[in-house]
């Protein structure tokens, strides 16, 4: 094992940690988020300890080298949660603006 | 007598909004409604000094935000015709019996200023452009073909009060309307109007860098 697979298994490990602490002491996260974070570190970790997997999976794709496949689904990923969030911000306005018209209006016919 | 309310959004107005409501009232128009979008001055003192009814939000949400406020109260209240009207002063408020003479008439659902077909005194070469941009924008993706697409200046008739409801804070409000017009097949005219280009409501008004935002704000709904 090489010593760059070790320092980011000790790095996955503490991300799955971290979320299944959250998610079973705290609950600041609901169960389909829980279980989809959890996945997804958990294959980041079978890759990064079996990189022949990574580097079959690329050749059946296509793409010349384990890396460029694992770089590629990252990014891919970033710019999916990056909607998710573009999404989450614009429901938020939305509800901000419901909520201040509605307290303009009621002050109003309370007068 | 139908009941005509007028909406005016103001974000801190407080030098001329007392001026743009005693005009109005001077034309006949008593229903004034002014939505004070969270200002930091003393905008809605002003206003209801000046006669005005103030909803006031207490965060700043937009001109689009605004004026759905404005128009939510006047369904409550059941208006039949509600004029918009800005209130940095650029507007005339002797055009208000123009703007609203179609709808009296039934001859339209909702009435849009012109400035192009009216006059727009001392307006910037770039505004021009800009706006020159937009109508030509409206035209690709609103399929509606218009002389002035982000006036101010209109008035819903029951209606399109009723069939209207805007869904975007910011400026791009304007074109929302317009997609909104064409979605419910109202009917529309467009009036003459005439638009002052002061050096306040210059200060005041949009930038041309804020059409940018205004775009990329429509085109992200659409992608939505």
């Amino acid at each position: 094992m090489l010593a760059s697979q070790v320092i980011l298994s000790i790095i996955i490990l503490f991300f799955i940690l971290k979320i299944t602490i959250n998610f079973f002491f705290k609950k600041n996260i609901s169960s389909k988020f829980f279980i989809f974070w959890l996945i997804l570190w958990l294959i980041g970790l079978l890759f990064i300890n079996f990189t022949p997997l990574l580097s079959f999976l690329a050749k059946k794709l296509g793409i010349g080298r384990g890396v460029d496949l694992a770089v590629y689904t990252s990014i891919i990923l970033i710019f999916y949660f990056l909607y998710l969030i573009n999404v989450e911000i614009y429901e938020l306005k939305k509800r901000i603006e419901k909520l201040v018209r509605n307290l303009a209006l009621k002050n109003k016919f309370k007068n | 007598m139908p009941k005509i309310f007028i909406v005016i959004p103001a974000y801190n107005e407080e030098k001329v909004i007392g001026k743009v409501i005693s005009d109005i009232k001077k034309e006949g128009f008593k229903n004034i409604i002014v939505v004070d979008d969270g200002s930091e001055d003393k905008t809605a003192d002003v206003a209801k000094k000046e006669g005005a009814k103030v909803l006031r939000h207490i965060l700043n949400l937009g001109q689009g935000a605004a004026i759905e406020t404005g128009l939510q109260y006047c369904r409550k209240i059941d208006a039949d015709v509600v004029v918009t009207f800005d209130a940095d002063g650029q507007f005339k408020a002797s055009e208000i019996k123009k703007i609203i003479k179609p709808i009296i008439d039934k001859k339209a659902d909702i009435v849009l200023g012109s400035r192009f077909l009216g006059k727009a005194v001392n307006i910037p070469f770039l505004k021009k452009l800009t706006l020159q941009a937009a109508i030509i924008f409206t035209d690709i993706f609103s399929n509606i073909k218009l002389t002035d697409t982000h006036n101010g200046f209109r008035a819903f008739s029951k209606k399109a009060l009723n069939k209207i409801f805007i869904n975007h804070s910011g400026m791009a409000h304007a074109s929302d309307i317009i997609d909104q017009i064409k979605r419910h097949n109202l009917k529309y005219q467009e009036v003459p109007v005439t638009v002052f280009y002061t050096d306040y409501s210059l200060k005041k008004g949009q930038s041309i860098l804020n059409s940018i935002r205004i775009v990329l704000d429509l085109l992200f709904d659409k992608l939505k």
